[in-house]
C-alpha cells in the first residue's frame, strides 16, 4: 500500500494505491493524520484502491473526523464498483463527499 | 474437509487466504465473491486475534469444505480462548449520525451482510465461528 501525496497550497490529493486492510491500515492513518494536520482540504483519490476492510473504513472515518474538527473539507474520487459496494453497504459514503 | 492450524497472528491472515483459495481450486467465484470472502475472513480472524487470547496467544483452527451442487463453501474457525460470540457483539449503527462515532461492531456487520449464513457455538471449550457462502 502507498499513499503519494499531490500538495496545492492549502489542499491536497491523497492517491491511495494497493489495499486499506488490517495490515496497511495503520501505516495509512499516520499518512491520513499527518496530511489532515498539514492541510485544510483533502482529495482521497481511490482510483488503485482494489480492497478495503473494517480497518481502512476506520482510517478513513478517523480523516474525516480530525478534518471536521478543524473546519476542512474532504472529497473522494474514482472509487471502483467493488470498493463502492463495501463503502455503501457500511454507509461510509456518508462521509465522504463522492465526486 | 481440509484443515489449517495457525497461531492467533495478524500475520497469518494470508496463509489462511491462500488455504481456502486452494480449497476452492477449480470453482474459483467472480471477483466480487472473492473480494466478499476476503473481507469476511479478514473480519473474522482478525477479531479471534483482538479478543481470544489476548496479551497471549493461542491456536486458530480454520476448516473449509466445498459443496459442489450448488457450489457452497463453508469456513469454521475454531479457537480455544475465551469465550466469546462475536454474533452477541453490538452491531455497528451505519446510520450517518452514527457513523461518526461508533467504534465497535463494524466488522461483525460486514460478516452478517457478506455471507449467506454465520452461525456460533461454544463447544468443547472451543469458540466456533461458520460461515456460508454460496459460490456463483
Amino acid at each position: 500500500m502507498q499513499i503519494e501525496i499531490v500538495e496545492k497550497g492549502n489542499e491536497a490529493e491523497l492517491l491511495i494505491e494497493g489495499r486499506l486492510d488490517t495490515s496497511t491500515a495503520r501505516d495509512a492513518s499516520a499518512v491520513f493524520e499527518d496530511a489532515a494536520n498539514r492541510f485544510d482540504k483533502i482529495t482521497l483519490n481511490m482510483k488503485e484502491l482494489t480492497y478495503c476492510s473494517s480497518a481502512g473504513i476506520r482510517a478513513i472515518r478517523q480523516l474525516y473526523k480530525i478534518l471536521k474538527a478543524k473546519e476542512g473539507k474532504m472529497e473522494t474520487v474514482n472509487v471502483s464498483d467493488q470498493v463502492m459496494s463495501i463503502f455503501e453497504m457500511t454507509g461510509i459514503t456518508a462521509l465522504l463527499s463522492l465526486k | 474437509m481440509k484443515s489449517l492450524i495457525v497461531p492467533a497472528e495478524e500475520e497469518k491472515l494470508n496463509e489462511i487466504m491462500d488455504f481456502v483459495m486452494e480449497t476452492i481450486e477449480g470453482h474459483e467465484p467472480d471477483d466480487e465473491t472473492s473480494m466478499q470472502l476476503e473481507l469476511a475472513i479478514e473480519e473474522i480472524f482478525v477479531n479471534i486475534v483482538s479478543y481470544a487470547y489476548s496479551p497471549k496467544t493461542g491456536d486458530v483452527e480454520i476448516c473449509a469444505e466445498m459443496t459442489e451442487d450448488p457450489p457452497e463453501l463453508v469456513i469454521t474457525f475454531a479457537d480455544s480462548g475465551v469465550p466469546f460470540n462475536p454474533l452477541e457483539k453490538e452491531e455497528a449503527d451505519t446510520s450517518p449520525e452514527a457513523l461518526e462515532e461508533r467504534e465497535g461492531g463494524l466488522g461483525i456487520y460486514m460478516i452478517r451482510q457478506l455471507m449467506d449464513e454465520v452461525a456460533y457455538i461454544h463447544e468443547d471449550g472451543k469458540n466456533i465461528l461458520r460461515i456460508r457462502k454460496r459460490l456463483t
